[in-house]
């Protein structure tokens, strides 16, 4: 039940609703009154089945934790703190970054106020790590490249999750010449603007993220060449972007209401390798990811694919695979034996 | 050693009200349809009732018209998930620019913007029955 008749449910009443309203609306318009009492008893039966199938898929399937967080906004204004030397004092603004630390005693986040100068170059990481040198060594940041790279510097600027290293501070001041970070909430918080990742990555391994060949032998002392056309690269090349920033489930309302969904960067990798011709875990790879809490917990939201920074497109990748589980379980046609 | 601590905001439907600072095509979508989902039950009782004992039939046309633009925002998504895999994720995907400047003879070609088109000509069909059924 968990595994296939949940989908088929959910998805034939997707498409069964809209159907029998429409067929309800035309024989109304063209009254055709000896349709009305077979269309409303489908229409019936499908709402029924909506609610039920997609009632157990988003509220029953999910764990979600009792941790409530209350966003106190006792204000611990720190404005002293004013950076003063920066590069071409002419072209400097002052911006007060407003930011909510996580109090990880009190467990909930606090507003901090800090005023810092910036020019149209300075980028929110700059910002934060002038704070830290100049004004408020506690303050907290994960961060390391700071070209983009490494993907360890995602928070939230003004509520929208991104990498602070590529978002220019004045390109997002807000009125009255303010800014607002806060951490990234779709993942669990550690200290001030540092999420912790475990979940995460945890997430990332259940979906076997790596080339697998039968013949093990061979997977760990390859002799044989494996060469790949452009049009075998183009079928997993923007997957293989991802820099693992955790950007897309900061935006994923899904992960957001649901944790124990595997979210779209666990899924778009479980894709990425299922697209990759070198692989041959074909079908074992759909079976993972058929699932509730898998590629069936993905309601196309489509804000993880807007969030980012990569361009990989996860929801994307998320909908190629749930048509790749849904043709495999109707016709078997898993690439197995490549 | 100090164990790390950490704390977990996620779980909550309220979490939906986030997206509304970045996306509010998703937040609109998701929102209706977890309205629909609560009240698809006392609809679909509502057909029931009318069917077996004639009750509620004044109300069935305003309960169509509520299910219909409640699932609106769901069916547009549904034909944009049709797009997107039948093009092989380039309709509608938000692919790597770079890697779609390389691609681009598959974005040109007809089918693909035919596929981009379908779910705005589905929406404007739909919302058209709509309004003819409102207006009968
Ligand atoms: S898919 Fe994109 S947003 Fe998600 S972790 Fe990878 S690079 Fe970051
Ligand atoms: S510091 Fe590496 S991605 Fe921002």
């Amino acid at each position: 039940m968990k595994k296939s008749i949940l989908p088929i449910l959910t998805y034939s009443s997707i498409i069964a609703v809209p159907l029998f309203l429409f067929i309800y609306a035309i024989s109304y318009i063209f009254a055709a009154a000896y349709m009305y009492v077979p269309i409303q008893a489908l229409l019936g039966i499908s709402l029924a089945i909506f609610c039920i199938s997609n009632g157990i898929e988003l509220f029953v399937y999910k764990t979600g934790t009792k941790n409530v967080l209350r966003l106190s906004r006792h204000e611990v204004d720190q404005t002293k703190s004013t950076i003063s030397h920066l590069v071409g004092s002419k072209s400097t603004k002052t911006i007060t970054f407003n930011v909510k630390r996580f109090n990880n005693k009190e467990k909930q986040l606090e507003l901090h106020k800090y005023k810092v100068q910036v020019d149209k170059f300075t980028s929110v990481l700059t910002a934060l790590l002038k704070v830290k040198s100049h004004s408020d060594s506690t303050l907290s940041i994960r961060c390391s490249c700071n070209m983009g790279i490494c993907g360890s510097c995602g928070m939230e600027v003004n509520g929208k999750p991104v990498l602070a290293c590529e978002t220019n501070v004045l390109k997002n001041v807000k009125e009255g010449d303010e800014i607002e970070i806060s951490p990234m909430t779709g993942h669990p918080m550690v200290k001030d603007l540092v999420t912790d990742f475990d979940d995460f990555f945890s997430k990332h391994i259940s979906v076997a993220p790596y080339l697998e060949r039968k013949n093990k032998e061979e997977q760990y002392n390859a002799k044989e060449i494996y060469n790949q056309s452009n049009d075998d690269i183009s079928k997993f090349l923007p997957y293989s972007y991802c820099i693992m920033c955790g950007l897309c489930l900061d935006a994923c309302p899904v992960v957001n209401t649901n944790p124990q969904f595997a979210g779209p960067q666990a899924l778009s990798q479980g894709y990425r390798y299922y697209a990759d011709s070198r692989d041959q875990m074909g079908e074992a790879r759909l079976e993972l990811v058929n699932a509730p809490e898998m590629v069936w917990g993905c309601e196309f939201a489509g804000a993880c694919s807007d969030a980012c920074p990569k361009g990989v497109d996860p929801a994307g990748a998320i909908q190629l695979l749930k048509f790749e589980v849904m043709k495999n379980s109707l016709v078997g046609n898993a690439p197995d034996n490549k | 050693m100090l164990e790390k601590e950490s704390f977990d905001v996620r779980g909550r439907e309220m979490n939906l009200l986030k997206t509304l600072n970045y996306d509010k095509e998703a937040f609109l979508h998701l929102a209706s349809f977890r309205v629909l989902i609560v009240l698809s039950i006392f609809m679909s009782a509502m057909f029931f009732a009318n069917i077996l004992f004639g009750l509620f039939g004044g109300y069935i046309k305003a309960a169509i018209v509520l299910a219909w633009l409640l699932i609106t925002p769901q069916l547009y998504e549904v034909m944009k998930a049709f797009s997107l895999i039948t093009s092989g994720g380039f309709a509608f995907g938000k692919m790597n620019k770079s890697f779609l400047d390389l691609m681009r003879e598959k974005t040109n070609k007809l089918s693909y913007k035919v596929l981009v088109a379908l779910p705005a000509i589905g929406i404007i069909i739909w919302i058209a029955v709509l309004a003819a059924f409102i207006a009968v």
